[in-house]
């Protein structure tokens, strides 16, 4: 498909939940929902000076307002239309149109279904990242279009999330990214299922599909997994339960080259506890083994880093800390600690706090501060946001 | 902080029992029964809007619910905006979250059932409370009183050793006639009150008469309350437990 037709493609789309509604004679039939946020940010940067050896600091300055409207729409009683369209405009220090635009990569799938403008100091785009159809028969469910495909269990790194997996430093993000792709699910008993689901894909070598095998033994939740993804056979699996009152989950997956054998096993682990006391002080606990990772790689990877199932984090091993803690039901704080130990320590510290100040409106804080050592333990950036959410 | 099991409130608290038995003839133990045979009884539907009421603010939140007995039971969120849509299945002992947003379903660990209950000053402990107020507790009938201008039971309910309950003990007033809850206090271990729920706005829903009200009152911090409104609440649907599955919790309207 030429840029163009993709274009005018992607507006046919996002227009057809208005054009229907529109025509609608009972608009009760469609929902619409979604929100409205403003997140305002500052980065500081440690920009070093060949010149005088010392590193000077330079402050970023964005703007982000972030629009999302979701349409679901019953067909009968067995097919639901769900779509959703995701509008950001993004203004401030960023230098070139390309920097600006970079900010918005991620999100398409194997369709173009975007469209993007920008200026030197701004950007723009509106993209459809959800836009399917479900299907129910009985026990069977079909899924036929953008979707979020979600088999990851763990908290911050799904090796089971072959489909989309997502980044955790993009907060901002809550929906995560779609996939083109269909499903197939048969439910066979009421905690357990088998899946079936491919993502477009226009190379043999980039196809990802697989099979997922949901069943419940003993007040734990089990899944396996075998698939196809980008030429590797891929065995995975992950489980979720309790020991005594502890939350006890985890996810592994390995990858196997299907086009040579003398690639090395690649996979990756996570294990995750987590507890709430009666102080409604959350506390979570967690490590990963990602065996495509470094262990001496810029701290820095971590916030622009391409994620895949394959590889879910720029380091091998990482350990997380989390807190959270509910003040009263309309204030709430919390901190995540990540560190992965080699020559550099790479250390990823996220601060955040939100209060809703209103029925329909929330402010929010995130932090995210990395650390290192190069010659000596410093924090290269440091980023902080302030979101403003009104949600209709 | 000790929470009110909030389930045990929304899944039947409030349906009501046809009395054919003498008053004189029960005992306190047979009254608590058929309490707690309409707590468990039944099948319900019911659409609930809670208000957590401080004096600096309140927020209001919405939900349905589809119950049967105390084993199972499917909660969707329909307000506020912001979480709209979040589901809770429960299946005897095991709890699990369903966010639309992200298309995830959360097994929730076991501690997060003993956390207040979206904010509120109940809790879901009551999910997968094992025990039960007829045969995990001791009864005391005390003197009659008088509720809202209703003729009384008053029951004194303390816990059976070894029962895991958070209270020291439970009082409750029963309405004679109707056999609905009125009010209950609820003591900690040392016998200090921790909170009220009283029960009002009696009105006949689903051919029954059922307070309609419920507010919750920490004894601590009488500015703090919660409130729990019934807008509609269907009794005797037949839901198999086939009804209550992960299935459902992402299809049901």
């Amino acid at each position: 498909m030429s840029n163009k037709t993709s274009k005018l493609f992607y507006l046919l789309l996002v227009l057809l939940p208005f054009s229907v509604l529109a025509q609608e004679e009972d608009e009760s039939k469609w929902e619409v929902n979604g929100y409205l946020k403003n997140l305002q940010s500052a980065s500081l940067i440690q920009v070093p000076n060949f010149i005088t050896g010392q590193s000077e600091l330079v402050i970023l300055s964005n703007n982000l307002i972030h629009n999302r409207l979701n349409f679901s729409r019953s067909l009968g009683s067995k097919m639901v239309f769900k779509s959703s369209l995701r509008n950001r405009f993004l203004y401030g220090d960023l230098d070139t149109p390309e920097r600006m635009l970079e900010q918005f990569e991620g999100g398409n799938d194997f369709f173009d279904l975007s469209l993007e403008g920008s200026q030197t100091n701004w950007a723009a785009q509106t993209i459809l990242d959800r836009f399917y159809l479900d299907i129910y028969l009985g026990d069977w469910e079909m899924s036929i279009g953008r979707q979020r495909i979600n088999w990851g269990i763990s908290t911050f790194w799904n090796s089971n999330d072959i489909f989309n997996a997502f980044n955790f430093t993009d907060f901002d993000y809550e929906e995560r990214p779609g996939s083109d792709a269909f499903l197939l699910r048969k439910y066979i008993g009421f905690t357990s299922s088998i899946e079936f689901a491919i993502a477009a894909a226009d190379d043999i070598k980039k196809l990802k599909a697989g099979f997922l095998y949901k069943f419940n033994l003993k007040n734990y939740d089990y899944q396996l997994l075998a698939g196809i993804t980008e030429n590797h056979l891929s065995l995975g699996g992950g489980w979720s339960g309790a020991i005594k009152k502890i939350g006890f989950k985890g996810e592994f997956n390995t990858f196997n080259d299907l086009s040579t054998s003398s690639e090395p096993f690649t996979g990756s682990f996570s294990m995750e506890f987590d507890y709430i006391n009666k102080n409604a002080l959350y506390f979570g606990f967690g490590v990963l083994y990602n065996s495509l990772g470094q262990t001496d790689t810029n701290i820095l990877n971590l916030l622009d880093f391409d994620i895949s199932a394959r590889n879910l984090y720029p380091f091998k091993y990482t350990v997380f800390y989390s807190m959270n803690q509910s003040f009263n039901p309309i204030f709430s704080g919390g901190i995540s600690f990540l560190y992965s130990p080699g020559p550099v320590h790479a250390t990823f510290l996220s601060p955040n706090f939100n209060l809703s100040i209103a029925q329909n409106w929330d402010l929010a804080f995130f932090g995210q501060i990395v650390f290192d050592r190069q010659e000596k333990y410093s924090s290269p950036v440091q980023g902080f946001f302030l979101r403003l959410k009104y949600s209709f | 902080m000790k929470y009110i099991p909030i389930l045990a409130l929304i899944f039947g608290l409030s349906g009501t029992f046809p009395n054919t038995l003498e008053a004189q003839t029960l005992s306190s133990k047979e009254i608590i029964k058929k309490v707690e045979n309409t707590m468990r009884g039944n099948s319900n539907f019911s659409e609930i809007k809670m208000t957590i009421i401080r004096p600096d603010w309140s927020r209001e939140m919405t939900m349905k619910s589809w119950a049967k007995g105390e084993k199972y039971a499917l909660i969707q969120v329909t307000g506020p905006a912001r979480d709209k849509g979040t589901m809770f299945l429960k299946r005897e002992n095991e709890l699990w979250n369903w966010q639309p947003r992200i298309n995830k379903t959360i097994k929730m660990p076991p501690s997060m059932l003993t956390q207040s209950w979206m904010g509120s000053d109940f809790s879901n402990d009551d999910l997968v409370r094992q025990s039960s107020f007829v045969n995990d507790f001791t009864h005391e009938r005390l003197p009659d009183e008088k509720v809202e201008g209703r003729d009384c039971y008053v029951i004194m309910m303390t816990p059976k050793e070894g029962v895991p309950v958070v209270w020291g003990s439970i009082k409750f007033w029963v309405d004679k006639k109707e056999f609905i809850q009125m009010k209950s206090e609820f003591y900690d271990e040392d016998e200090y009150l921790v909170s009220t729920i009283a029960f009002s706005e009696i009105k006949t829903m689903a051919g029954r008469p059922i307070p309609t009200v419920l507010t919750v009152t920490p004894a601590d911090d009488e500015e703090n309350k919660t409130i729990i409104e019934y807008l509609n609440l269907e009794f005797d649907k037949q839901y198999e437990d086939s009804f209550f599955t992960i299935q459902n919790m992402k299809r049901i309207k």
